[in-house]
């Protein structure tokens, strides 16, 4: 959830098209949105700003809304499914100190719209309960990131006078990671910050999706990580897309899921059971099977 | 200080990290080691002569080849020991006058852990008992888990945490359960 208030805020609310349909029989579509307004198909309710409000509040049950029963169904599921992007946290190459103006429980952006994902980073941090920074911090400890984090708050004395209560509790904020601002922090590092936080902190789930995992982190640190995925999920679905042999090694032939390109179409298959015996033995012999499905052995 | 330097050998930079310890633990925090994680069981066996080659003349004197003994994906059996130690033993053959130890953890290192009860205790927060015979558990790793889930069923064991369970292990109690860390200590010693 974003809780960031910027002057582009309300610009980039209105900045998406979307529609949702069924693809079988009639393919009729349900709603269609557009430069962020979403028109129903009945045409009498048009909604501003996102749909995601449907599963969020109580608009579904709106006599006016009329959403079929698999909708309910689709959000209860999606309701269980996180997705961890690879976007970059820090979107420009600029590094500034993040230094975060907090009222409440919103922020406003320290250093621009670029750097709001360090932001959103570090306003989490200063949100978790000491329990779950205790955690996020012997984390970190075992996986060699950094060994110490510290939130810093200022508070002026004007605002110390009028803040009556946590509500409206008002200061500026920053997360150090030994003693190193959180914007400064390099790519690498706040990415692997963000997946813990976010396997740490979130709510519980059963689905959990992230996207190349291996995009701007190490390959012993990737390790390392993939550990704590593995502890993190465990009992749990997981589902990680790459193009990293280390990746693939991790796992085991009966898990992989090939996507390709046929005639034009993005396909899915698993590997074949014939596939999965010769593997098995490559594995047993030669190499691991990072190695093996990168080897072109399943061009053909 | 102990002149040694002892390559650690093993399939994961976990298992190495953690065997490291131990070294540390027995023979002084002084002690030179040089690890080298294959990523892999057959990427071991593969390399492991070239491999040894290098190291020794890198100057390590000392070996200690780690090597899990997996179960049989096909019949959930454990893999034949002495198969996989011959084989072991004749892909290090070819570095002649040093030292060396082939260590093989029945189905996962994770397994000494599972003698000592603190340790136990430290990975499920008081919960967990210790195992007399930790070779006996099946998918040790797996089990810690399940042990370490909290109040939010998250577990909070990673093999990340293998290095912090093998400085608090209680070296002569696992030594007494689990006869692969026994021998791995008695070579250790004897250096």
């Amino acid at each position: 959830m974003d809780y960031s208030v910027t002057e582009s805020s309300e610009e980039s609310q209105f900045s998406w098209n979307e529609n949702c349909q069924y693809l079988d029989r009639e393919q009729e579509v349900l709603w269609t949105t557009d430069v962020g307004v979403t028109t129903f198909n009945d045409g009498n309710i048009a909604i501003l700003g996102s749909t995601s409000s449907l599963r969020r509040t109580k608009l579904s049950e709106n006599p006016r809304l009329k959403l079929p029963d698999e909708m309910k169904w689709v959000y209860d599921v999606l309701s269980g499914v996180r997705l961890l992007g690879k976007t970059s946290i820090r979107q420009t190459y600029i590094r500034r100190e993040c230094l975060l103006k907090v009222s409440g429980k919103r922020y406003f952006l320290s250093s621009g719209f670029l750097s709001r994902g360090i932001d959103s980073l570090a306003f989490k941090i200063i949100h978790m309960k000491p329990e779950e920074l205790n955690e996020f911090e012997s984390i970190c400890r075992r996986i060699g990131i950094g060994s110490k984090i510290t939130i810093e708050k200022f508070v002026s004395s004007e605002e110390t006078k009028e803040s009556s209560g946590e509500e409206s509790e008002k200061y500026i904020a920053s997360v150090l990671l030994d003693g190193v601002n959180i914007g400064l922090l390099s790519d690498g590092t706040l990415r692997v910050l963000t997946l813990l936080i976010e396997l740490i902190v979130s709510y519980p789930c059963t689905t959990t999706i992230i996207e190349e995992p291996e995009t701007q982190i190490y390959p012993g640190m990737l390790a390392k990580l993939l550990n704590e995925i593995e502890a993190y999920t465990f009992d749990k679905n997981l589902m990680l897309s790459t193009h990293s042999p280390q990746v693939v090694a991790w796992t085991s032939p009966d898990k992989i899921n090939l996507v390709y390109r046929d005639q034009g179409r993005t396909m899915v298959r698993k590997l074949h059971e014939e596939e999965i015996q010769k593997v098995v033995e490559y594995l047993c012999e030669e190499g691991d099977l990072g190695e093996w499905l990168y080897s072109g052995v399943l061009d053909e | 200080m102990n002149s040694c330097v002892i390559a650690l050998i093993a399939e994961d930079d976990t298992d190495c990290d953690t065997v490291r310890k131990i070294v540390h633990r027995v023979l002084g925090k002084n002690t030179k080691t040089k690890p080298w994680a294959s990523k892999g069981c057959s990427t071991l066996k593969r390399k492991l002569s070239a491999k040894l080659k290098v190291l020794s003349n890198e100057g390590c004197n000392a070996f200690v080849i780690i090597h899990d003994l997996d179960r049989n994906p096909q019949n959930e059996s454990l893999n034949d020991e002495a198969k996989l130690r011959e084989m072991l033993k004749v892909a290090s053959s070819e570095v002649e006058a040093v030292k060396r130890h082939i260590c093989i953890p029945v189905e996962e290192l994770e397994a000494w852990f599972w003698s000592d009860p603190d340790v136990v205790k430290h990975v499920g927060r008081g919960k967990g008992k210790a195992a007399a015979n930790p070779h006996l558990i099946n998918d040790p790793k797996e089990e810690f888990k399940k042990l370490s889930r909290g109040e939010n069923r998250k577990p909070r064991y990673s093999t990340n945490m293998n290095v912090e369970l093998a400085e608090m292990l209680n070296l002569e109690l696992c030594s007494a359960r689990c006869p692969s860390f026994n021998d791995l200590l008695n070579f250790l010693k004897s250096l």
